[in-house]
């Protein structure tokens, strides 16, 4: 796995959850950024230029609905892979750009091994 | 007989000349029977008579021997036979005259006796002379009874009888009155006290120094009575609203009533030089010729409904009746009608039934895209419209999301299609009533269809929240006056599709509302959910080896729990989303060997705790078009339910096979069983089985309403069968090609 060490943004405005994801992901090999909010994230994404980003959807200042369509609007991030996490979001309201074939977002609560997964098939979907 | 007579008389005078010798007193005798002759049988009779018995007299004195010569008889003769004749012919006279006067006075009676005419007689002082048996019926009193009487006081209403004095006075003294001689009606007065109606005709005669006056009446109650009938008919036929017209086989109109022309608006003189073809509307089929065969072949025609039009192209909707009019030998030689106006009526009825239609249709809570064009044919019929269209607001514009065409006609251009485009001006809040050159361009394609010929534009809005929330356009060929019954109709519905549209809105508001708390409810149900599970998870991965044993007991216990309530939030919002309907599935292809083995397994521990067999069987392998984790879900709540509702010790069964497409899992188990009447409710939300209670059973009631909103999504079905105290087998069948749908088609 170390291999495969990447760069990701975590963003989730409950710090325990913020905890838990970076945690996980560290446990992969992969280095974190960690965010608070919305805006905080945008920042952190268009500053570090991350390989993939982790994003929840109902945060504080900006969502991730919001972030990603930023992200895709700005061409240098337009191509960062995202996996959102979601307790309430319904597939057929996914913005485009997100995976709809469920892969592309999480839906809450996960299992930090479902975690890991995910976040590896959006670093490298040709993996699966 | 005569000359017998005479002969036989002249021997009887021989015998009496033979023993006497009276000769001229008996000569002269023979005056009396000549005379008697004369004055029985006439004249001429009488003169022969006298000639016989002269002749045989003298044939007897000339062959007799007598004592007086010839000549001297002659003489005498001649003087004898003309007094004889003279006194014949004065007493023939008389008794000629008598009988003549007798037979015109029994002419006279009979006459008088037999008339059906009352004839009374009365004098110059009014007093009744005469009263023939006519005037004893007529009037109720016997000829005895007012013989003597005053004549007014008798036959006249009180009201009358002083004219009559009047008129006798006058008559009186200048010998001549308006009314003697001539015929007049008046008033009669029967015994009984009732009047009736007459005619009189009065002669006056003057008779031995006084004026005898003659009254003829005539009862003309019956010719009065038929009289009024008819005039009753005309007046009928004149003061009645109906259309009432004749007209030839060939249609020509012969006759029209006042009637005809109110509700045609054509005159008589107009009309005598129509025809009924020209009372049909130009734009729809025509009826009369079938009419027209109905009435040459005999038949009735009774309070039929046609379409009519009158003049300046008024429309009518008229009750017809037709009957055949025959001549005097029974052919069939024209027609009559009676056209009662039923516009009004049909109107009204049309109106309440667009009323009734679209409360109807408001009562099925369509959506509001399609509400305006589910009312607008209901509308169209009421007005009845040839074409409308209905225009939507969107934003800016108003688009045509509908059309409508009467089926009765077809219209060669479509004033507007469906999907057209306007931008919309705040005059069109209002309703309109565009007619002819009005037409323009306050209304979208309003020129268009005013130049396509349809005449009439009618512009009803639905107005919601003093917003334009859409509008209907009506369009006729017609010119139609505003009619303000109409637009008032058409404005309760619009307020009724205003206040529906208001409402759903309303309604929607509150359906937003409740999702946005159901997801916050979900946000925050999960949000601390997945720190458990997730720290849980971390915890019994890379830590469990520095717990104590009791320690990983109390973690393990912590993550069944977890997973429990996850299930169960999951669980209550699937059921908000089935209960909303956007329920949504993931669909790819399944195998459903898979779920049920996977389920099975997982249904594993919580059996064996129970000590619960639990066996699987698959005679198949079937694949289908599904959601995994949903189908996974329908077996994970089956195989939960069957071991929740098994005791200790009992056996619990999962079969999947596959039949003619259709691929059935079942989960038996030997547990309680489902009484009869409980299985229909076990698929309701929250219903529990009574004994599920009994038994201190955890659950809310969610599982199996889930599993079949799952199963319906699939377009499968789910049957139970049970025996109280024999266990209970759940089947769900699942078609293997299940129906087509779009998204799956395969991409290039």
């Amino acid at each position: 796995m170390n291999d495969h060490a990447r760069v990701i943004l975590v963003a989730d405005d409950d710090e325990d959850i913020l905890d838990l994801v970076c945690l996980t992901l560290e446990q992969a090999g992969h280095e974190t950024i960690r965010a608070a909010d919305g805006e905080e994230a945008l920042r952190l994404v268009l500053r570090h230029r991350p390989d993939a980003c982790v994003l929840d959807v109902v945060m504080p200042k900006r969502t991730g609905l919001e972030i990603i369509e930023v992200l895709r609007d700005t061409e240098e991030t337009s191509d960062i892979p995202i996996l959102l996490l979601t307790a309430t979001i319904r597939e057929q309201y996914l913005p485009p750009g997100v995976e709809k074939s469920g892969k592309g977002y999480l839906r809450k609560p996960f299992s930090p091994r479902e975690l890991q997964e995910r976040v590896a098939w959006i670093l490298d979907p040709r993996d699966r | 007989m005569l000359a017998i007579a005479s002969v036989l008389y002249v021997a009887f005078l021989i015998a009496r000349l033979e023993n006497s010798d009276m000769t001229n007193g008996l000569l002269a005798l023979q005056v009396i029977p000549v005379a008697l002759v004369a004055l029985e049988l006439g004249l001429a009779p009488a003169l022969g008579f006298a000639v016989a018995a002269m002749g045989s007299i003298v044939i007897w004195a000339l062959t007799k021997d007598v004592h007086i010569s010839a000549g001297e008889y002659v003489a005498r003769g001649a003087v004898y036979f003309p007094v004889a004749i003279a006194v014949g012919w004065i007493g023939g006279r008389l008794r000629v005259a008598e009988s003549t006067v007798s037979a015109r006075e029994r002419r006279l009676r009979t006459i008088v006796e037999s008339s059906t005419d009352a004839l009374i007689t009365s004098d110059d002082e009014g007093r009744i002379l005469a009263w023939n048996p006519t005037a004893e019926r007529m009037f109720g009193w016997r000829s005895d009874d007012v013989i003597g009487r005053s004549l007014p006081d008798v036959v006249m209403p009180e009201i009358i009888r002083a004219q009559y004095w009047d008129g006798l006075r006058g008559f009186l003294m200048e010998g001549e009155h308006g009314l003697v001689g001539q015929r007049f009606e008046g008033l009669a007065l029967r015994r009984d006290g009732s009047e009736f109606p007459t005619e009189v005709a009065i002669s006056a005669v003057r008779e031995s120094n006084r004026w005898i006056f003659h009254a003829f009446v005539h009862d003309t109650t019956e010719r009065k009575a038929q009289e009024n009938e008819r005039k009753r008919l005309v007046s009928i036929v004149e003061s009645t609203g109906d259309a009432i017209l004749s007209f030839t086989l060939e249609g020509r109109i012969t006759s029209w009533n006042p009637g005809a022309e109110l509700i045609y608006g054509y005159t008589e003189d107009e009309a005598l030089r129509m025809s009924l073809f020209d009372l049909v509307p130009p734009d729809q089929p025509d009826d009369v010729e079938v009419l027209l065969k109905q009435v040459r072949d005999g038949g009735r025609i009774e309070n039929t409904d046609y379409d009519r039009v009158g003049k300046g192209g008024r429309h009518v909707e008229v009750g017809v009746t037709v009957t055949p009019i025959t001549n005097a030998a029974g052919k069939i030689v024209a027609g009559a009608a009676i056209h009662r106006d039923i516009s009004e009526r049909k109107r009204r009825e049309r109106y309440l039934t667009a009323q009734h239609g679209a409360t109807q249709l408001l009562a099925q809570v369509p959506d509001l895209d399609e509400m305006g064009p589910a009312i607008m044919p209901m509308i169209g019929d009421a007005g009845p419209w040839l074409c409308a269209a209905y225009w939507a607001r969107d934003g800016e514009l108003l688009r045509c999301t509908a059309t409508w065409t009467t089926p009765m006609t077809r219209l060669p251009v479509a004033p507007t299609h469906e999907g057209a485009e306007a931008e919309w001006n705040a005059a069109q809040a209002e309703p309109l009533w565009l007619v002819g050159d009005q037409a323009g361009d306050e209304l979208p394609s309003g020129k268009r269809a005013a130049l396509g010929g349809l005449r009439t534009q009618l512009w009803i809005p639905i107005v919601v929240s003093g917003e334009l929330f859409g509008a209907f356009q009506f369009f006729d060929r017609r010119h139609r006056d505003w009619d303000e019954e109409l637009v008032g109709t058409l404005n309760a519905i619009t307020d009724q599709i205003g206040n529906y549209v208001r409402r759903r809105r309303a309604e929607e508001e509150v359906e937003q509302a409740k999702d946005e708390f159901f997801g916050l409810v979900s946000h925050e149900l999960r949000t601390p959910l997945t720190s458990i599970i997730g720290y849980g998870e971390l915890l019994a991965e890379s830590e469990a080896e520095r717990l104590t044993e009791q320690g990983r007991k109390f973690l393990s216990v912590i993550r069944r729990n977890a997973q429990r309530e996850m299930r169960l939030v999951g669980d209550l919002l699937l059921l908000v989303r089935i209960q909303e309907g956007s329920f949504r599935m993931e669909l790819e292809d399944v195998d459903l060997r898979r779920i049920v083995e996977q389920a099975v397994e997982a249904a594993r521990p919580a059996a064996d705790k129970r000590e619960i067999e639990l066996s699987a069987r698959a005679d198949s392998s079937p694949e289908c078009n599904g959601d995994p984790q949903r189908l996974g879900q329908v077996v994970d709540n089956l195989l939960s339910n069957a071991i929740k509702f098994t005791p200790k010790g009992g056996r619990v069964g999962v079969n999947l096979s596959a039949n003619n497409g259709v691929a059935a899992i079942e989960v038996t188990d030997s547990g309680m069983g489902i009484p009869k009447e409980e299985q229909q409710h076990l698929f309701d939300r929250l219903y529990r089985a009574p004994g599920a209670m009994e038994s201190a059973i955890p659950g809310v009631g969610l599982g199996l309403t889930i599993v079949k909103a799952i199963v319906d999504a699939h377009h499968g079905r789910i049957l139970v069968e049970s025996e109280p105290g024999a266990g209970a087998t759940f089947r769900v069948e699942i078609p293997v090609q299940p129906a087509h749908h779009p998204e799956e088609v395969p991409n290039e």
